[in-house]
């Protein structure tokens, strides 16, 4: 598999109050890759994130490097762990697609094209029955989609996602890890994903990044996920089951135009 | 003055024209003319005061107006100006205490709103003879509205709607996603304080028309209580905006009728309306 760098990390350290947060990270981010970030509470998986959407003052280098290894600004997209909102409120989730789609301030009314657009990207990901829905009344899984529909609308190169199935049931949280597939292998998206799930990092994720504050480990899932790289990383003796599956793992650098059996387009 | 009252005749002329006596009273000409401006703005900040969890925060700001009035007076600047100077003041603390210190938007306000209302007092107090003015913004006279009061609350309804459209739907991704709203490129914290500053200038008028004590409710409460009843954002700031144009208006009716003040009136009269939203909730 040729190795195409999306993202070069070197030397990154971020500081709060004093505090290292993350410490000379040194790592890399392939091209059509899922890449898991992994580790203890407190190793710095969301900092990493926030650093790589800018969010959080670091020192050291981040490199965003297009298909021809030339640096340039990438269309980021990113999909947190969970709205911070009230439940009560009747903000719907035509609504919030809305808010970043039309100029319009929403109290003045809602627009053909808007309307048509929002149920348009709902459709893709197979939630369009929640158009009208108040997001208050989402369950997390059927947030999480919504929130993964709002990201794909700017059609984005790199999709970065926040603990996205934590609070989403082992069900909900398998399919929305089987849409993060098909959109890596039919958009060549390069993903980025903080996981504490290791099943789920196990059988969705390319590549993983083993973080506690600096880089224990990184490389493919099977280099990765081994017993002693487990114990390293959490202190427990840990191991993950190989089970068989119908759907071997497809190599990252996958080409969607190759692909026959694929289903509905996202 | 002569020019101010040219450009409120044609206003109070239509008004006369309804059939209601107390309509000929020019008293009850200004009331009815700032409550239409005011009262559908308060409405809709109020959705998003609400939406920011921020009923705290513009109660803060509300009773910063004991320090504010009391400056005023020592200053010999109108209270009515340098109270919402110093709530715009207040407010800008506020968000910046929030972003830079580690402790909860609460216990900044907290600490804030004491500070503020204590050093009010405490000049107030001090300078005998100045707390004789403080009784009409504790509880606020809409009837004592001047025609100068009401090209005021027209320039600032004007200032209001332009930031509304401008920024409602911004304010209203930052309730959802403080970060995400970061991450799609709003300048959140730019953003969060012209908010405040916007919802100092309209507090800071309100208090002329129910006073300090009350003016948090006139945000709040037609807010809330279209919250049960909507489905979506546009049907809660519509309804908001009709609950609070209803609850001013008879709130003015029952003040006039009843020999009752108009501020508190008004506030029972969308209470009121939020228990029976209580009976249609819908989330």
């Amino acid at each position: 598999m040729i190795s195409r760098p999306a993202v070069q990390i070197e030397n990154l350290s971020v500081k709060f109050n004093g505090m290292e947060i993350l410490k000379n990270i040194h790592a890399h981010i392939e091209h059509g890759c899922i890449t898991a970030i992994i580790g203890p509470n407190g190793a710095g998986k969301t900092t990493l994130l926030s650093a790589l959407l800018g969010l959080v003052p670091c020192s050291g280098i981040i490199r965003f490097l297009n298909e021809n290894g030339d640096v340039y600004p990438p269309r980021l997209a990113y999909v947190p762990q969970n709205l911070e909102f009230d439940r009560q409120s009747p903000v719907t989730v035509l609504d919030f697609i809305a808010l970043r789609h039309q100029k319009k301030p929403l109290w003045m009314g809602l627009s053909r094209s808007t309307i048509e657009a929002s149920q348009e990207a709902l459709e893709k990901l197979k939630v369009s029955h929640l158009l009208r829905k108040p997001i208050g009344k989402l369950s997390g899984g059927e947030i999480q989609r919504v929130l993964l529909a709002i990201a794909l609308r700017d059609n984005p190169e790199l999709l970065l996602l926040d603990e996205p199935i934590s609070g989403v049931d082992v069900a909900g949280g398998h399919l929305f890890c089987d849409i993060l597939e098909k959109l890596r292998r039919q958009r060549q998206l390069t993903i980025v994903m903080v996981s504490h799930d290791l099943s789920v990092v196990s059988q969705h994720a390319d590549r993983v990044i083993c973080l506690n504050r600096s880089v224990v480990c990184e490389g493919t899932t099977v280099e990765v996920l081994t017993s002693e790289n487990l114990f390293a990383i959490y202190g427990l003796h840990a191991g993950l089951y190989e089970y068989e599956t119908k759907n071997p793992p497809i190599p990252c650098d996958y080409n969607a135009k190759d692909k026959t059996n694929s289903s509905t387009a996202l | 003055m002569q020019r101010t009252k040219l450009i409120l005749q044609p206003l109070y002329k239509f008004l006369s024209l309804l059939p209601f006596e107390i309509m000929q009273a020019g008293f009850m000409q200004r009331a009815v003319i700032v409550l239409f401006l005011l009262t559908p703005l308060c409405a809709i900040m109020g959705t998003l005061v609400v939406q920011l969890r921020m009923a705290f925060f513009s109660d803060a700001i509300a009773h910063s107006a004991f320090t504010g009035v009391a400056l005023g007076l020592i200053l010999g600047v109108d209270p009515r100006f340098s109270l919402i100077f110093f709530g715009m003041l207040i407010g800008i603390a506020i968000m910046r205490l929030r972003r830079k210190g580690d402790m909860a938007m609460d216990t900044t306000i907290g600490i804030i709103f004491s500070t503020s209302v204590a050093l009010g007092l405490a000049i107030l107090s001090a300078k005998k003879g100045l707390g004789r003015d403080l009784p009409g913004f504790l509880y606020g006279d809409i009837l004592a509205i001047d025609d100068g009061e009401v090209v005021v609350a027209m320039i600032l309804s004007l200032i209001v709607w332009v930031f509304l459209a401008f920024c409602y739907n911004n304010l209203l991704f930052i309730s959802l996603h403080d970060r995400l709203a970061r991450v799609v490129g709003i300048k959140v914290d730019a953003l969060e304080s012209v908010f405040a500053m916007v919802l100092a200038l309209i507090v800071g008028f309100s208090i002329r028309a129910v006073g300090i004590l009350l003016v948090t409710s006139l945000l709040v409460i037609p807010a809330a209580a279209a919250r049960n009843v909507s489905g979506s954002t546009f049907s809660l700031v519509w309804i908001a905006v009709g609950l609070s144009l209803f609850a001013s208006m008879a709130g003015l009716a029952t003040s006039v009728f009843v020999d009752f003040a108009a501020g508190p009136a008004i506030i029972l009269w969308s209470s009121g309306m939020f228990c029976v939203s209580i009976c249609f909730k819908k989330n």
